[in-house]
């Protein structure tokens, strides 16, 4: 349904050099899937799930590449056709539930806001109806209560859950979650997940989760990308990623999640740190923090090729059982 | 970034050409400023660049030794406004319980007064004297340095390092003195440009109002007021010296701003 | 909502008490004595002493200050040193002309200086432009701008009147080519202030998640702008609208005195002039505590907007 093409987004001002946040990304979501996308912070996920929307803050722009959605070319849709996309047909939720609603109007004025939006006829009484209607599908207690409620008034969990049910008010096909659940409290992440995938299963709509944390995309998504760098290191099925990973920094960051049960052989933590977009090496750009990095990884970047039935590994060296 | 050195740079020329202007007075300009001539209220001629006022002085020879009055007028009340408003705001900042909310009590209520209007009825009183100005313009500006002054205090005092060195010991004077005035320098001084803008601006409404610098002293504020019966006769009369305290007041502005 | 209120004005209360008994302490001899200032340097000292009997300049400062503090609250201002006019009947007629005067340039200015900044912000040629003028309009002196105003629109072109009041009943026309100018040249620093805090706001404001969600959800720049942008950046101008009233309350008395207009200001500065303190005491007065209520009114409607203070 989403598939995106050789997307390349830039930030640059005037007479300074371009950084491209995203470089050459493809990806494809199918309906009622879940796409996890991971990586640490300033990897490009983010900027990713912005060009999707087209929000991104000036002066980043989508310099080259298609987001095809629905027939459509997202990149090259006009401002306004593009407003007719946003909310109605993919709606993106934030990492911060506590500053994402407006301090100043009702949790039911925010609603009824993003269903006025895409359907300019529905009465008052209508928006309220149908904004109750949502908060019971987030599963707020007392929806006629809590939709005349100010989001300070609300627990963070609670205001996330405004948040899924005004983005989920226009039914959208695509639900863009962007660290849906790294600012609230462990059980109630737990809920919020839970309810994320309920919704999935009731609409039949895809979801793309940005995440950095590979528990919450071991329990949610369907496939995984790994993004390094601003660029897709690997991309498999869920499974494959957590038991066959063949990308070095997946086994890197399949290495630092902390297990309970004792883990015999060596430990991959990553030495170094990612590099700024700005001071980016001409190879591989996983290549300095290697430890299976040869000559070859340093002259070009190595391409993403299937490696495996819906396994795909941007390394020269893949797959990784041949080096040991 | 390359808007405000822009407004740096427009600020610092005009700063720089009054101040010239203010210094070179007594050899740029073609008159005495003060010597009445026979021509009255000329309008613009080759003798008279800007034309005579009533008493047949010379109005570019007046507006170019006004700079001197303005240039130490504006200069010497912010800095009376600092040596109010900054031992103040230090205090005010650093303060805590029932100190602090007196001194930020007493300092809203004095920013909520109307500037002019106190200066007026305190320069009326006292007497409009260069020193006088000075002070009564001080007295009414300096909440404005101590409620900045107060606001950086109060953001350095949970910093790290202010806390480190309350730790060991620090007497809160030496981390007023040494560790938060280093690093409130540069705010203040641009603080104080502003402030001279400020106070020459107020002092030419002052003078407007007619307590200015008794006469004969070319004082901008009055002689706008001086000219403004003649607007008809000749503009330049009032706009010249108008335009002297708008573009001092822009110059001085444009620098504090540029710093912040 | 209530509480607050009261708080609030338990504070505004002993405030005003403060200002007005030291604004009377200032003109009424602590910094030199009236009767003295009335009848000269050359007055003999018996002249002095019987001018202060007369008006109870002898009595102890508090003792006058209630007296007259008791008169201002029922109206009662005394009479004024030159005109010999009750100072109320002075006043009555000069208390209307200001207030429609600021509110003119007030409502102008939050008007333009919101709505322009929310359309343009930091947008190019059009933000340039706009900063420019704010800069312009808070450094120009009021005298200045409407001297050249006065010179452009009524001495060259002759469109305007120079100076002078015409109330409504003496033609509305008439009236308002009176108020034109005025309200322009008091304007121009109301709207270069309120410029400035709003736009350094909006940037601020422009900034919060909640505002990328509005435009998540489909709304178009300018919805997003209006709707969710300008509502929460405006509050802070109306504190500063209240916060700095003695400012502009400045300009007010500068510009009527360009114009002739016969409000407060021109009133005020008269009785500076003429060394009036009856008049420089109920006209003082009357700011200071105007000053004071329109903040203490701002500071509620601030409280009445904003649904996280429930006080």
């Amino acid at each position: 349904m989403l598939k995106i093409e050789g997307l390349r987004t830039v930030f640059g001002a005037a007479g300074l050099p371009e950084i491209a946040a995203v470089d050459g990304v493809d990806l494809t979501v199918a309906r009622g899937r879940t796409l996890g996308i991971v990586g640490e912070s300033g990897c490009g996920k983010s900027i990713l799930s912005l060009s999707i929307m087209r929000l991104l803050p000036p002066p980043g722009r989508i310099a080259a590449g298609r987001i095809l959605f629905g027939g459509q070319d997202l990149a090259a849709l006009s401002n306004r056709q593009m407003r007719q996309v946003r909310g109605r047909r993919i709606a993106m939720i934030f990492q911060e539930p506590m500053t994402s609603l407006n301090p100043l109007r009702s949790i039911g004025a925010q609603i009824a806001e993003a269903i006025r939006t895409h359907d300019r006829g529905a009465s008052a009484a209508d928006l309220r109806a149908r904004g109750i209607e949502a908060l019971k599908r987030v599963r707020i207690p007392a929806p006629e209560r809590r939709i005349d409620d100010y989001p300070h008034q609300m627990s963070g969990g609670m205001r996330q859950r405004v948040m899924i049910a005004m983005a989920l008010s226009c039914a959208p096909d695509l639900l863009i979650a962007d660290e849906p659940t790294t600012a609230l409290d462990v059980t109630v992440q737990a809920q919020v997940l839970d309810l994320l995938r309920d919704l999935q299963a009731e609409t039949g709509m895809a979801i793309i989760l940005i995440t950095h944390d590979l528990g919450v995309v071991a329990r949610m998504a369907d496939e995984v990308a790994v993004m390094y760098a601003g660029r897709v290191a690997e991309q498999a099925g869920t499974a494959a990623i957590f038991n066959d990973p063949q990308h070095p920094y997946t086994l890197g960051l399949l290495g630092s999640i902390p297990r309970i049960e004792a883990r015999p052989g060596r430990l991959l933590a990553i030495e170094g740190t990612v590099p700024p977009p700005f001071a980016l090496p001409p190879g591989c750009r996983f290549a300095p923090r290697c430890v299976f990095a040869d000559a070859d990884c340093n002259t070009a970047p190595p391409p993403l090729r299937d490696i495996a039935p819906g396994q795909r590994v941007a390394c020269f060296r893949a797959p990784v059982e041949d080096i040991a | 970034m390359t808007a405000r050195r822009f407004r740096l740079g427009l600020g610092v020329a005009l700063v720089a050409i009054i101040a010239l202007a203010g210094l070179l007075a007594p050899w740029i300009a073609p008159f005495d400023p003060n010597a009445s001539g026979a021509d009255v209220l000329s309008g613009a001629t080759a003798t008279h660049w800007m034309g005579t006022d009533d008493l047949g002085r010379d109005v570019y020879s007046r507006v170019l030794h006004g700079a001197r009055i303005s240039l130490l007028v504006g200069p010497l009340a912010a800095l009376v406004t600092a040596i109010i408003g900054v031992p103040f705001g230090l205090l005010a900042g650093y303060a805590r319980g029932r100190l602090n909310q007196f001194l930020v009590q007493v300092m809203d209520l004095f920013i909520a007064l109307p500037n002019l209007v106190l200066a007026l009825i305190i320069t009326v009183m006292v007497g409009a004297t260069l020193l006088n100005i000075v002070l009564v313009l001080g007295i009414v500006m300096w909440p404005e340095m101590a409620r900045l002054v107060r606001g950086q205090v109060m953001s350095l005092r949970e910093t790290p390092f202010i806390e480190a060195a309350r730790s060991i010991g620090c007497k809160p004077s030496r981390i007023l003195a040494f560790h938060i005035w280093p690093n409130i320098m540069r705010i203040v001084a641009a603080q104080m440009a502003i402030a001279v803008s400020a106070a020459i601006f107020t002092a030419a409404s002052l003078g407007f109002l007619g307590l200015g610098l008794p006469p004969p002293a070319a004082d901008w504020g009055s002689m706008v007021q001086s000219g403004f019966d003649y607007l008809s006769l000749n503009p330049l009369l009032s706009l010249a010296p108008g335009a002297a305290v708008a573009l001092t007041v822009l110059g001085f502005y444009l620098v504090g701003r540029s710093v912040e | 909502m209530i509480g607050f209120a009261l708080r609030r004005l338990a504070w505004v209360l002993p405030n005003i008490v403060v200002l007005t008994f030291l604004l009377f302490a200032t003109t009424s001899g602590w910094l030199g004595s009236p009767a003295a200032m009335m009848l000269g340097t050359d007055a003999s000292p018996a002249a002095i002493a019987e001018l202060n009997a007369r008006f109870g300049f002898d009595d102890p400062i508090v003792v006058q200050y209630l007296r007259w503090a008791g008169g201002a609250l029922t109206g009662e201002f005394g009479r004024s040193y030159s005109t010999q006019q009750p100072v109320a009947a002075m006043i009555a007629p000069a208390f209307p002309v200001t207030i429609e005067l600021a509110l003119w340039a007030i409502l102008l200015a939050v008007v333009t200086s919101v709505g322009l900044n929310s359309l343009v912000v930091a947008r190019g040629v059009v933000g340039a432009i706009s900063t420019g003028f704010s800069i312009i309009g808070v450094t120009i002196p009021n005298f200045m701008l409407g001297a050249t105003l006065i010179t452009i629109f009524s001495v060259w072109l002759g469109w305007l009147p120079t100076t002078g009041w015409v109330p409504w009943d003496e033609g509305a026309l008439l009236h308002l080519k009176h108020l034109i100018l005025p309200v322009v040249t008091l304007f121009a620093f109301y709207f270069g202030s309120f410029s400035m805090v709003y736009r350094a706001e909006y940037r601020a404001v422009e900034r919060q998640l909640f505002v990328r969600v509005a435009a998540a959800k489909g709304l178009s720049e300018s919805a997003v702008s209006f709707r969710h942008v300008l509502p929460s950046a405006v509050l802070p101008v109306i504190t500063y609208v209240g916060l700095t009233l003695g400012q502009l309350v400045g300009g007010a008395v500068v510009t009527e005195t360009v114009f002739s207009i016969p409000g407060l200001g021109r009133l005020f500065v008269t009785a500076i002039g003429s060394y009036d303190y009856p008049v420089m005491l109920a006209v003082g007065s009357i700011i200071l505590v105007g000053v004071m209520v329109t903040n203490l009114l701002a500071d509620l409607a601030l409280a009445a907007m904003n649904p996280q203070i429930r006080l």
